[in-house]
């Protein structure tokens, strides 16, 4: 069942201005542990017909949660206007969607409601077993996504050994943008660059950020790939980045510019004020 | 206990990107892939199921047979395994590579030069779950498997298997994650084999169709398996009516709408 501008033929609470006062999702909260991922979503539904169709049995909330990653499709009720529910992290990869609303569980003959839009007036209607009462609404997870990593650049950026490559390449189609160097330059970069910090902005401010410039430039045609969930996710979710929620759609040059030096937390500053340490250091030596 | 072992993550993109490349095509042809072994780490929790490529049969006609047997092997194998692109492609490289070569057998052709027909049969490309040589075995079964019926489990899986076209076109749609949504479907399709023995494909296309547009007035995934059944029988007359002939005229008339509508 996926709601997008539906029109039932009769009326459901949360679509358009059928039924009043309109349902909402308070609350999604996710969180995992090392075996399962919890969701504990609070609903606010104040309508009083459908409340009375839930507390004599005839209706219950419901939450289908559908996972493409896993083929996982299932629905969990509940009588109040709370779900928590606990799904094994095997059973989940990728996006995952949660939609929540009431359903009819026992048939009902006659349906009203005093709350129905005046187009409704003198309307009964009979409802089935599974015919929704009410749209509360949906909201997305990513089971794939590190959130508590979101803002390291290995998040969704890393650099590889490139056998085959003559010269540096940007690979967009895997889970992290991928910068593959020829073997000789790989192996330069595994001994005397990987772990000093002091290069760590050189290559922030060359490598990584033209990586990331350019894969912010091609974001829409790899939208499924893990780096671009990553990113797309942080952008939408953090207070920073706000002023960058259309960019990716937009892809104005000149804003996915600005975006990546955000993203990397100003490579190109941190690159000025390493410098003076770097020649210092060259000095002593 | 010796256990599964699965390639790294990024030696099954460079395998990938060199295929697509045109690089390492010769390779399928062998009697084994060459890979390079410290790219290979073990699989905590899942047993290495011996004997297996002898259960593998490589023709069409036993692809039911090979799935149960690659699915009974991976008992133990959770949805989230099942998603990860390098374990399947571990497989077709190593430990079934001669099943996979013997199934897709183009590459032992002269001249062979198809890069798509090796990302298509030995790596996870477009559509994977469905088009993968082993994977969609394995995720065929794990949607028609009926752990409810202890005697019979395999019961629909079968019957999945005896028509090509279920892989097509009914397995990928959304209808086909709700277990009880298949099980009616097939029970249907079962009781009225004057609906399957011919025209199927149309007929499949406009009973998944049905069962969409029902989904969007009603939560599909609370009804039991007899809803689906007792709505596809409801609506029979209508299904025998679709031939592959209506089902052309009715997309002219789509088509037709459309010009004119712009």
């Amino acid at each position: 069942m996926k709601i997008n501008n539906l029109s039932f033929p009769y009326p459901v609470l949360g679509i358009g201005d059928d039924v009043q006062p309109r349902p909402s999702i308070l609350r999604a909260d996710i969180s995992k542990t090392a075996r399962t991922f919890k969701f504990d979503v609070d609903l606010d539904m104040q309508n009083k017909d459908i409340a009375a169709h839930i507390a004599n049995g005839n209706a219950k909330y419901a939450c289908e949660v559908e996972c493409s990653g896993t083929l996982f499709r299932k629905c969990y009720f509940s009588d109040e206007p709370h779900f928590h529910l606990e799904l094994n992290r095997t059973a989940l990869a990728g996006r995952v969607t949660f939609q929540v609303s009431v359903v009819v569980i026992k048939p009902i003959k006659g349906y009203y409601n005093s709350d129905f839009h005046e187009d409704y007036s003198g309307f009964y209607f009979d409802l089935e077993p599974g015919d929704l009462l009410a749209f509360i609404g949906q909201f997305n997870y990513d089971a794939d996504i590190k959130y508590d990593k979101l803002r390291s650049v290995g998040s969704f950026m890393q650099i590889t050994e490139g056998k085959m490559e003559k010269m540096p390449k940007f690979d967009l189609g895997g889970d992290k943008i991928n910068i593959k160097l020829p073997t000789a330059m790989y192996n330069q970069y595994k001994e005397s660059i990987l772990g000093n910090r002091q290069f760590s902005t050189i290559i922030h401010s060359s490598l990584v950020f033209n990586a990331l410039v350019t894969a912010l430039l091609y974001v829409n045609d790899n939208a499924e790939t893990l780096w671009a969930r990553t990113l797309r996710y942080r952008i939408d979710n953090s207070p920073e980045l706000e002023p960058f929620r259309s960019t990716l759609d937009d892809q104005d040059a000149e804003e996915v510019m600005k975006l990546a030096q955000e993203l990397l937390m100003n490579p190109y500053k941190r690159l000025f004020e390493s410098l003076p340490g770097i020649l210092d250091q060259e000095d002593d030596d | 206990m010796l256990l599964q072992r699965t390639f790294k993550k990024n030696y099954t993109e460079a395998l990938l990107d060199a295929v697509r490349n045109g690089q390492n095509l010769d390779k399928y042809a062998g009697d084994h892939f060459v890979y390079d072994q410290d790219q290979v780490v073990m699989i905590p929790s899942l047993p290495y199921p011996e004997g297996l490529i002898d259960k593998m049969i490589p023709t069409p006609q036993a692809d039911c047979e090979s799935a149960i047997a690659l699915y009974e092997a991976f008992a133990d194998l959770t949805p989230l395994q099942a998603a990860d692109k390098s374990f399947w492609t571990y497989l077709t490289h190593v430990d079934l590579f001669n099943y996979v070569q013997a199934r897709f057998p183009k590459v032992k052709e002269p001249g062979f030069n198809n890069i798509m027909y090796v990302v298509d049969h030995w790596f996870c490309g477009a559509d994977w779950y469905w088009r993968h040589p082993l994977a969609s075995l394995w995720w065929f079964v794990h949607q028609t498997i009926d752990e409810t019926n202890k005697e019979n489990k395999y019961k629909y899986t079968r019957f999945f298997f005896s028509s090509f076209g279920f892989r097509t076109n009914f397995a990928k749609y959304s209808i086909a994650r709700h277990k009880e949504a298949v099980f009616g479907y097939f029970d249907f399709l079962m009781e009225n084999p004057d609906v399957s023995t011919q025209n199927l494909r149309p007929r499949n296309l406009f009973m998944t169709k049905h069962l969409n547009k029902m989904g969007g007035t009603r939560l599909l995934s609370m009804l039991p398996r007899e809803a689906f059944k007792e709505e596809l029988t409801r609506i029979k007359p209508q299904i025998l009516e679709v031939t592959y002939a209506s089902a052309k005229e009715e997309a002219d008339e789509i088509a037709e709408a459309a010009m004119f509508e712009s």
